[in-house]
């Protein structure tokens, strides 16, 4: 079984592009400035006049689980691994595996995004632990 | 004003086994709903379908209609709402009942996602074609509905301070109801002490937060109420119906996976039918996650916030409680055959035909749908009595 892959489409292609180079970039609303992440309308203000521009690439984890179960052969040696639901500090939220251990992990950590490749040409965004819950 | 009935129930081949499939599952169920009402299949002439997000049309769709050789029909739709299609193909059927769009409308739901050599969680795991930001989930290792319902589950913890023995009471209490319920997949009583020694699937989502896959089809007949007067079976009435959509977005400040739409779909159906909480006599909620019945006993206000575990572990929903809750076994234990689970289970006891569960009080259900990930809620109040004019 092959390691389910991140597929870039029209819509986020920026934001897989800018992964590759190690960096984030989200949505900005060049109308009302506000951030988000692959939508065609801003979220707030529904304007289609949207940039992409760099992200902070930090946050804090909104939500995290550790998978046990292994639905994917991939996944076998990894059990049981860790995903977050990261919120970026300019709001948007991100999936993806947290390097972390059990003792440790919790809501509000601050982490930062890394961009890791996980098959040829396919990067998607691991998080990693840099502080303590929200200052 | 809302004159509509459910007057058949089929359900068809539920099993943890490879079926027919969910297309065959349905044209039975179908069948069988319109012989308990005692209509013959040609006086339908309305078919709602639904089925469930892992399958196609090619698995169940419009063309139910000539497997099920239906001529002329006046209504012919799939919807689709994830969690909450069932209950809303029942609402629109009422609607068309009510205002002579259709006279007999058959609602439907199979899913077959069992087949020889694939495993319950291999049909869980299945991905949907995901591409963009939604590959990211499966890139992550994130697979089913366990891992997306752990992220909201984590939350509520951190919110609340609610205990694993908090969603055990769910598993427990409802596990209770399925040893009465001959019908229900899990049978054999579940122990608090078995519930928290139970492998994890997404942490803090143990093996009996989740329901399990089965194969199976469930079918009602939705009509108004001077036809059900002349069939075999008493008439369920519709008194109300509602929906909620909170449409929460994964940024800053949303509350997806949380915020549930039973407030927004209960004020709608409450003042329809003209009933409040206390009128209530049995909830059947949809439970695919032990998390799904604490919010939709808080949501509903049958609890505050963060309450509704003491609530269960009080024995309240439990057989011989004060608000039975998921009486047939729920999701959990009874059977996922999704939004028609809770709705099968109301008509069941409505009529009188629960046996040994019988609610001690069964005059008005609450039934409710729930989709995606809070996203998408639908209610009914069933009744006994025709609302009085």
């Amino acid at each position: 079984m092959t390691q389910p892959l991140p597929i870039a489409d029209e819509l986020s292609r920026p934001f897989f592009e800018a992964l590759c180079v190690g960096t984030v970039q989200l949505q900005a609303c060049n109308t009302c400035g506000a951030w988000q992440l692959g939508r065609e309308l801003c979220w707030k203000c529904r304007s289609e006049d949207l940039a992409w521009r760099p992200s902070g690439g930090r946050g804090r984890v909104h939500a995290f689980t550790w998978m046990h179960a292994v639905f994917s052969p991939a996944f076998a040696a990894l059990a049981p691994y860790a995903v977050a639901q990261v919120e970026l500090d300019e709001g948007p939220r991100l999936l993806g595996l947290i390097n972390a251990d059990a003792a440790t992990l919790k809501l509000g950590l601050r982490v930062k995004v890394v961009a890791v490749e996980m098959g040829p040409g396919a990067f998607a965004p691991v998080f990693e632990i840099v502080g303590e819950t929200e200052q | 004003m809302l004159d509509a009935t459910i007057v058949g129930l089929g359900l068809e081949g539920i099993t943890r086994e490879p079926t027919a499939s969910a297309r065959v599952l349905a044209a039975r169920a179908v069948l069988a709903a319109a012989a308990d009402a005692g209509l013959p299949c040609e006086s339908i002439d309305g078919l709602l379908v639904c089925r469930s997000g892992g399958a196609t049309e090619a698995d169940l769709g419009l063309e139910l209609q000539r497997t099920l050789s239906l001529r002329d029909l006046r209504l012919l739709q799939v919807s689709y709402a994830e969690g909450a299609s069932a209950i809303a193909n029942i609402q629109l059927a009422a609607m068309a009942v009510s205002h002579g769009m259709a006279s007999a409308v058959a609602c439907v739901f199979a899913d077959a996602p069992l087949t020889p050599g694939r495993t319950g969680r291999q049909a869980f795991a299945q991905r949907k074609a995901a591409a963009g930001l939604d590959s990211l989930r499966y890139a992550a290792g994130l697979f089913g509905g366990a891992g997306l319902f752990s992220l909201p589950t984590r939350r509520y913890i951190d919110r609340y301070g609610a205990s694993p023995e908090d969603f055990g009471a769910v598993a427990v209490t409802t596990r209770g109801w399925a040893g009465l319920n001959p019908l229900a997949t899990f049978r054999q009583p579940l122990t608090m002490e078995q519930y928290l020694a139970s492998k994890f699937i997404a942490e803090p989502l143990r093996l009996y937060d989740c329901a399990a896959p089965v194969n199976g089809a469930v079918a009602v007949i939705v009509t108004r109420s001077d036809r059900a007067a002349h069939l075999a079976r008493p008439p369920i009435h519709i008194l109300g119906m509602g929906q909620g959509h909170p449409g929460e977005l994964d940024q800053a400040g949303g509350d997806r996976g949380l915020h549930s739409g039973a407030a927004a779909a209960r004020a709608t159906a409450f003042r329809m039918a003209g009933v409040d909480l206390s009128d209530i006599d049995f909830c059947q909620f949809y439970d695919a996650f032990t998390l799904l019945t604490l919010t939709a006993l808080e949501a509903y206000g049958f609890c505050d916030p963060g309450e509704a575990g003491a609530f269960i572990r009080s024995g309240a929903t439990a057989p011989g409680g004060a608000l039975p809750v998921n009486t047939g076994g729920g999701h959990l234990s009874g059977f996922y055959l999704q939004g028609m689970t809770p709705v099968a289970e109301a008509v069941i006891q409505l009529r009188g035909d629960a046996g040994e569960r019988s609610c001690p009080r069964r005059d008005i259900g609450l039934v409710t749908n729930e989709g995606g990930q809070l996203d998408h809620h639908a209610n009914l109040v069933l009744s006994r009595q025709r609302r009085a004019a």
